[in-house]
């Protein structure tokens, strides 16, 4: 397979598992993200239509830890038609960052995304703030607080991306107004892991219906409407608070309200086991929910997993759940709360007293409820054992938290020639001959 | 590596042996497996060089010295099945490691380390950084106990061994090390005397039926599945050779047989021959049409080279250390796509009688630059160079 670009191109790549991959680099157009808008796959979407506008095309490299031979070099090299030299940004938590051998190697963070545990284990990279050595750089969507260290304990060079990096991709999509096109949505009773997984991409229409959801519209225009709540669920951060909040809603049995869940970083934990399918946590959440209530079949079809695949489906998304609660324990809350806003859904950063919101999330309108709970896991991760505490709503204050109705537009987004001038700096950067 | 020196392990022995205040320890646990494959092939041939070249060489599993006696009898067998239990009971046994604190003792891990912090001067030969790179491929058991022991390993070291330049680079990228700390010592091939004139007494003249081989454990990062996909895709493949795939059932692998394939299956035109000795590999090898080795990651590829040192032609993935260990003889290929798989044998089985011969001879050329005394040499070299240091 040739991807033999017209333009510059830099390598990309995120952790993953799967093997079924038709060639060692691909065109971004075969990209096949479980979603685009949080974690990594969010970052990778939004830096690639960042650089597109600033002249730079992109290319999947999905396995860049297998390469670094000069016969496979040159083979990646000939499927790009490139003779510059090769770049390579790696998106994903620090313990899963690959390197292309051969190539400078870069790394793209999301705010300070570090697990906030106690590593009991012997990992080089289980602390979670440490990069190879051969890492060159670290390329941040926000200000650091803390540097991402080598494995010596130096500061890896950082440069923050222009502001404007965190949303290109939703500004030059133009969400349509009513396209559901990227947006699948199904009940908790409905959810089917592999379904999921195996979804083709949204471009392909019929595989994509099998995932629209049959109780969303009796929930929504039902006899008693119910008011959905986005909450993102950070799949690589297994000790958040999402599941408690599920289950403690799901207690309540309020017909006025439910959740939509929205998973993202569904390959992420992938730093050692594998086989098993990331997406069974929710199956194992509506599990708990269903011990929880006394109506379970209610409860499973008024509740949801979602996601959107590309930007189209961001209106009606925004449509359906026009509020989202953030988990303040997530190391990736920032980049969220950043992607929130920009779709015009009010994110309400839930963070305990003890531990201020994630850096940065200040300069947005995201509103920080005080939660009044702690809880603590003990987590057993391919990086050792952790035992991780984070901030949660008891079930006492959490009508405080439905009470919370903020209302969000999303702020003006940037345009394409914008765009491209704050973008080509960076794009010079990463290769240095690129014409301006 | 053609063109490379490296010291003659006859004279580096002889260099060792004339210190009498050096003694070597030889690390056997990769030999208590009852099938040798990979890492245990790789210890068991350093340990048959050592019986020979310096028989003064002691041998020990984690901290109890084992009598030679024992190690030159799974050698004869190609397995350590007696090993773990004439361990247990003792017989095996000539008691504690006890070091001579008047001599300097050398310990030599050709895996992963039991036991750290022994011996005088320490090394072990890193085969791959598999799981700490590639953990999709491993159960989380093998991952946690190579995460716990691989820093305390290389921090215990005086010198790291690794079994290819890849094996090197990654250690450096990945976990920092200084390439001048470690020595690549590429692993060898060869084969046992009598096996040439036992192929003969065996096939003879006789013809066979043309096959292509596979070798490997079946597991996710050896690729089987592109491989069968492949000929699923190309019926044509199967119907000019049969495809024989040898190698134990491993780990995160269905034990059944891809349902596509079923037929081929049944009408023997696909051969899964499980784990097969020493022999038996070699005799396949031998009458292979060509072999594939389309694994998605390995430190040194020692199946290919297997390959190449019979004359038979290897078609093999681009990937991790492969094309250092089957340099120009091979022919690539993308383990991602079918396609370029199929492209990669229509090259191999497409030539004529007078490229095949021509390929042949190219095949062992480059095998015959890889041998097991070279890569104990160039070991004891480096090995020898600090001792001399530390007795000065």
């Amino acid at each position: 397979m040739t991807v033999a670009a017209a333009r510059p191109t830099v390598l990309v790549s995120t952790p993953t598992t799967r093997l079924d991959f038709a060639a060692c680099v691909l065109p971004m157009a075969q990209h096949q993200p479980f979603q685009a808008l949080f974690g990594y796959e969010g970052q990778l979407a939004a830096l690639a239509a960042g650089l597109a506008a600033a002249g730079l095309d992109c290319a999947l490299l999905p396995a860049p830890e297998l390469f670094g031979h000069p016969t496979a070099l040159a083979a990646i090299r000939g499927r790009l038609g490139a003779d510059h030299p090769l770049v390579h940004l790696r998106f994903g938590a620090p313990g899963a960052a690959r390197l292309l051998k051969g190539a400078r190697n870069l790394f793209v963070a999301g705010d300070d995304a570090m697990l906030p545990a106690i590593d009991l284990g012997w990992h080089p990279f289980g602390g979670g703030d440490r990069l190879p050595p051969l890492m060159a750089g670290v390329l941040s969507y926000g200000e650091r607080h803390r540097p991402l260290l080598d494995l010596a304990g130096t500061p890896v060079p950082a440069t923050t991306l222009p502001a404007a990096a965190s949303s290109a991709d939703l500004d030059l999509a133009r969400p349509a107004r009513n396209s559901l096109t990227g947006l699948q949505v199904q009940s908790l009773a409905e959810f089917a892991p592999l379904a999921w997984s195996r979804a083709a991409a949204p471009a392909e229409p019929d595989a994509a219906l099998p995932l629209r959801s049959a109780d969303l519209h009796t929930a929504l225009a039902g006899v008693a409407p119910r008011r959905l709540i986005a909450l993102p669920w950070n799949l690589a951060h297994p000790g958040g608070i999402v599941a408690d909040l599920a289950v403690k809603l799901a207690r309540r049995r309020d017909p006025a309200v439910g959740l939509l869940l929205l998973p993202f970083n569904v390959n992420a934990a992938s730093g050692g086991s594998s086989g098993g399918n990331a997406l069974e946590a929710v199956p194992q959440l509506a599990g708990h929910m269903r011990a929880a209530t006394d109506a379970p079949g209610e409860a499973l079809r008024a509740s949801f997993v979602g996601r959107l695949r590309t930007p189209q489906g961001a209106h009606a998304l925004r449509r359906i759940a026009p509020t989202a609660w953030v988990d303040g324990s997530d190391p990736e809350a920032g980049w969220t709360l950043r992607r929130l806003e920009r779709l015009g859904i009010a994110g309400i950063l839930i963070a305990g007293g003890l531990q201020p919101p994630p850096p940065g999330t200040r300069t947005f309108h995201a509103l920080a409820f005080h939660a009044d709970s702690w809880m603590q896991t003990e987590l057993h991760t391919p990086f050792g054992r952790r035992l991780q505490r984070a901030a949660t709503v008891s079930a006492r204050r959490l009508g405080a938290l439905l009470d919370l109705e903020p209302a969000a537009a999303p702020p003006p987004g940037a345009t394409a020639a914008a765009l491209g001038e704050a973008m080509r700096p960076l794009a010079r950067t990463l290769l240095p001959g690129l014409a301006a | 590596m053609s063109g490379i020196w490296s010291p003659s392990l006859e004279a580096v022995a002889r260099r060792l042996a004339a210190e009498p205040r050096l003694e070597l320890w030889f690390d056997i646990s990769p030999m208590f497996d009852e099938q040798w494959t990979g890492i245990p092939v790789v210890a068991a041939a350093l340990a048959r060089l050592l019986l020979i070249q310096l028989p003064r060489t002691r041998f020990f599993f984690e901290t109890t010295e084992i009598k030679p006696d024992f190690v030159r009898d799974a050698l004869l067998r190609d397995s350590g099945i007696l090993l773990p239990a004439a361990f247990h009971d003792g017989r095996a046994n000539l008691g504690p490691v006890q070091l001579d604190p008047a001599r300097l003792a050398v310990g030599l891990h050709p895996s992963v380390k039991r036991v750290r912090g022994v011996f005088d001067v320490e090394c072990n030969l890193i085969h791959d950084l598999s799981t700490l790179i590639t953990p999709q491929f491993h159960l989380g058991a093998n991952i946690d106990h190579h995460m716990q022991v691989m820093q305390a390993d290389l921090a215990s070291n005086d010198v790291t061994f690794s079994v290819s330049a890849a094996v090197r680079d990654d250690l450096v990228a990945y976990l920092g090390l200084d390439p001048a700390d470690v020595v690549v010592a590429h692993n060898g091939v060869g084969w046992p005397e009598r096996f040439a004139p036992q192929l003969w007494n065996d096939v003879g003249e006789a013809t066979v039926e043309p096959y292509l081989l596979m070798l490997g454990t079946r597991e996710p990062r050896k690729n089987v599945a592109r491989l069968l996909e492949c000929v699923e895709r190309s019926p044509s493949l199967l119907q000019r050779c049969r495809l024989v795939i040898a190698g134990r059932l491993g780990w995160l692998q269905s034990a059944a047989p891809h349902p596509v394939l079923a037929q081929a299956i049944a009408e023997r035109r696909i051969v899964f021959a499980g784990y097969v000795g020493e022999y038996e590999k070699y005799k396949l090898l031998a009458g292979a049409r060509a072999t594939v080795y389309p694994s998605f990651f390995e430190g040194f590829g020692l199946p290919v080279l297997e390959s190449l040192s019979v004359g038979t032609p290897c078609v093999a993935s681009f990937s991790s250390s492969l094309p250092e260990a089957g340099g120009q003889a091979c022919v690539y290929f993308d383990p991602y796509s079918i396609s370029d798989l199929h492209r990669a044998l229509r090259v191999v089985l497409d030539e004529d009688e007078a490229a095949q011969a021509a390929r042949r001879q190219a095949c062992r050329a480059h095998a015959a630059a890889f041998s097991w005394e070279r890569m104990l040499a160039t070991m004891l070299e480096r090995l020898g160079a600090l001792s001399f240091a530390k007795l000065k």
